[in-house]
């Protein structure tokens, strides 16, 4: 396999979809749960966590963005073996396939919940995950250009749920939000790492790299696109708290579908009805991109046909998502996913960087000694 | 018939095949739940009723169900029994519970109601003065109420112009109840000649009921609670300071009556001393003046000097009068707590402390009146 990849420009997009992307791989159901997720931890504060996230990844996708930019076109998984050497850097490779398929598997599963939940109670998980597991399927069987264009459509299409919420907006009783900045640091970097699970997707920009044609013009779209997702965020929680009481919020499943519960026109009663439906159109293209980034990994680790692995991984999981149908089996689930995501997403570049640092050091000292 | 041609057919054919997947409920089949009742009957059970809309072919109409269980949900299987449909919740408007259900508290009939996705946020809840089948039974009497639920639900639709009392839903009694410092309020239902009424406000320590106000002092809870728009309210001002306008006989009335219009109502209530819990609401309203029970002279600038003055007397009256009346019952539906609260550096305050300053706190409520247009005689 060769570290330095080189890709035909046809086959390349422009830095602008990154923006895109990167929004459709964050929001999956992140955005339903997370203000009970820091709210546990930081309260009438939850904001200031959310902010303190954003930060932290402001200065991780700056970091990965330096990683990648010390090397012509490559990913993380060439990357991981010019630095680790061939066996220990598949490994690593391996490790973010897995995670991949993992948080794949925590959306699909929790979003088939919430289906169950509010429309149709009886009906199995099997044929729910099917269902968008066809679909997933059918989309990762064009090209990479044919994915991000779906995304692109996607990402137009379902801004217009958050329009809905305007009502609650108005009903915000902004008491809840004091007495303001009385969470201990502690407890507020606790809230801010819960929300690392809403925040993940950004990991993609190691895969994204050597397809991106204009390479210069990348950040702003990533600075623009995570922006985007953290004022969703932010704005949702801040909605939730002030909407919702602050003992209430800590006992709701999904606070910002209980949000669209509140909203009544005169021609359709259950908004939220439409809202969980709608929700698929956010689901499935992330789950499209976190299929394709299974499916581009092993093919780079270890030459198997993109099609092989799809089907694979497909069946796979289709298997577990069908099992995986109580309460408590997702809520651990999305546990063990948040923590590995916290340390694959937040931690790992991190400890790639001084890696890096030091080997180019070693190569240039090399070089002119040469 | 190429492969291609083959290949879209096939999915063409899924995508019909694939919708039966999906369990489906046919509307003629259903009743649909529109208004609940609960009363509490001996023996910890519990009865509903429900008023149901049937969708026939040649006419829909409604109709009342009973059914007594342990549970919401048991009686509304024991109801089903008595019926050729399924009972179908998701279109509940109202719920209206029986006054000694409510004195038992509402909580174990509202978890339900929260953790079933099934039933909408957007439903009104109210009290019965006596019990919900009572009123609800009215359906059967005939009269010129079609759909007893229905009139309930615009009853209360009616008597509020803007998002506040009495269209209390489920969203906003939850909320308020589980937040600290501040008991909801729910309007009370009673029978009047067969026609029922709203004729209180019913107060909640927690989610107990335990008292009422008149629903005259509905006007000053929902001036407090929002801005007020395009509301009318009635004030029965001492007649003496107005002798001297009067134009016309003197009548034999103590007071003069007034009813006016609010354009704009707003309010802000401060802590202003911790230690003491002493509170200041400001409250400016714009009004338009509407009605004069005697002839009296309000071309001069003085008598509308006066008129403001003296209805903010009245008003400034009326609130600490309301305030006694919940210090007595020990209910704050206004909210001071939840603004203690917020001030409260260490956020330790709970339901239980409340209780016991509440009693004790002292509000000095600022009234400001501009009567913007007081008719003209033609």
């Amino acid at each position: 396999m060769n570290v330095y990849m080189k890709i035909k420009p046809n086959h390349q997009i422009r830095a602008i979809y990154l923006f895109f992307l990167i929004v459709t791989l964050q929001t999956g159901v992140g955005v339903l749960t997370i203000s009970r997720n820091v709210f546990t931890f930081s309260e009438q504060d939850s904001w200031l966590s959310i902010l303190l996230a954003f930060v932290g990844m402001l200065i991780i996708v700056l970091v990965m963005l330096y990683i990648l930019r010390q090397y012509e076109s490559t990913d993380i998984f060439g990357i991981q073996i010019d630095l680790f050497g061939k066996f220990i850097g598949k490994v690593l490779g391996v490790v973010y396939i897995v995670y991949f398929s993992g948080a794949l598997l925590s959306v699909l599963s929790a979003y088939i919940q919430i289906v169950q939940v509010f429309i149709y109670p009886t009906l199995p998980s099997f044929i729910i995950a099917l269902l968008i597991l066809l679909l997933v399927v059918y989309a990762s069987l064009g090209d990479f250009k044919v994915i991000v264009g779906i995304t692109f459509i996607f990402f137009f299409l379902t801004q217009s749920l958050f329009l809905l919420i305007y009502y609650p907006v108005v009903q915000i009783d902004w008491n809840h939000f004091f007495p303001m900045l009385q969470t201990p640091l502690s407890d507020l970097l606790k809230g801010a790492k819960s929300a690392t699970y809403s925040l993940s997707g950004f990991e993609f920009i190691f895969l994204f790299y050597p397809l991106i044609n204009d390479k210069k013009n990348i950040k702003l779209p990533i600075i623009l696109g995570i922006s985007y997702t953290a004022i969703i965020l932010l704005i949702t929680s801040v909605i939730t708290i002030g909407y919702f009481s602050l003992k209430d919020l800590e006992y709701l499943e999904w606070p910002a579908l209980t949000l669209y519960k509140s909203i009544t026109f005169s021609f359709i009663e259950r908004i939220d009805y439409m809202v969980v439906v709608e929700w698929m159109m956010i689901i499935v293209p992330n789950n499209i991109l976190y299929m394709w980034g299974i499916t581009y990994g092993v093919e780079r680790l270890f030459n198997v046909p993109k099609k092989k692995t799809l089907f694979i991984a497909a069946i796979f999981l289709l298997i577990c998502a069908s099992f995986l149908d109580s309460n408590l089996a997702i809520h651990q689930l999305t546990k063990v996913i948040s923590i590995i995501a916290f340390c694959l997403v937040f931690i790992y570049p991190l400890i790639l960087l001084p890696i890096v640092f030091i080997k180019k050091r070693i190569l240039k000292s090399k070089g002119s000694a040469n | 018939m190429t492969y291609k041609h083959m290949r879209t057919l096939t999915l063409i054919v899924c995508m019909f095949l694939l919708v039966s997947c999906i369990p489906h409920k046919k509307i003629e089949d259903l009743g649909i739940i529109t208004t609940r009742g609960t009363d509490a009957i001996e023996d910890d059970r519990i009865r509903s009723t429900f008023i149901i809309f049937e969708f026939n072919p040649e006419k829909t109409s409604s109709r009342v169900l009973t059914g007594d269980g342990k549970t919401l949900k048991g009686a509304r299987i024991n109801a089903n029994a008595a019926s050729n449909f399924e009972l179908a919740p998701s279109k509940i408007q109202l719920e209206l519970y029986g006054s000694k259900l409510a004195q038992k508290g509402l909580s174990p009939y509202l978890d339900l109601l929260g953790r079933d996705s099934n039933i909408p946020d957007t439903m009104y809840l109210s009290i019965s003065k006596t019990t919900a089948n009572d009123i609800l039974m009215l359906q059967n009497k005939g009269g010129f109420i079609e759909d007893i639920g229905r009139f309930l639900h615009d009853v209360i639709e009616e008597s509020s112009t803007q998002e506040v009392f009495p269209k209390v839903t489920f969203s906003t009694f939850f909320t308020t109840l589980f937040d600290t410092g501040v008991d909801p309020i729910l309007p009370v239902f009673e029978v009047i000649d067969d026609t029922p009424k709203i004729t209180a406000i019913a107060l909640f320590q927690d989610d107990q009921y335990i008292g009422d106000l008149p629903m005259e002092d509905k006007i000053l809870l929902n001036l407090l609670e929002a801005k007020i728009r395009e509301q009318l309210f009635d004030v029965s001002l001492p007649f003496k300071p107005f002798a001297k306008y009067l134009v016309g006989k003197k009548s034999e009335n103590k007071e003069l009556n007034t009813s006016f219009r609010i354009l704009k109502g707003k309010a802000k209530s401060t802590l202003i001393n911790k230690d003491e819990v002493s509170f200041k609401t400001d409250i400016k309203l714009d009004i338009d003046l509407l009605e004069l029970s005697e002839q009296i002279s309000i071309k001069e600038p003085d008598a509308i000097k006066l008129l403001e003055t003296e209805v903010e007397k009245v008003l400034t009256k009326r609130y600490q009068k309301m305030l006694e009346q919940l210090k007595e019952i020990n209910t704050d539906p206004i909210g001071y707590g939840a603004i203690y609260r917020a001030k409260d550096k260490n956020s330790a305050l709970t339901n239980e402390k409340w209780r016991e300053l509440f009693p004790d706190i002292k509000v000095e409520y600022n009234i400001k009146v501009k009567i913007k247009h007081h008719g003209e005689h033609f």
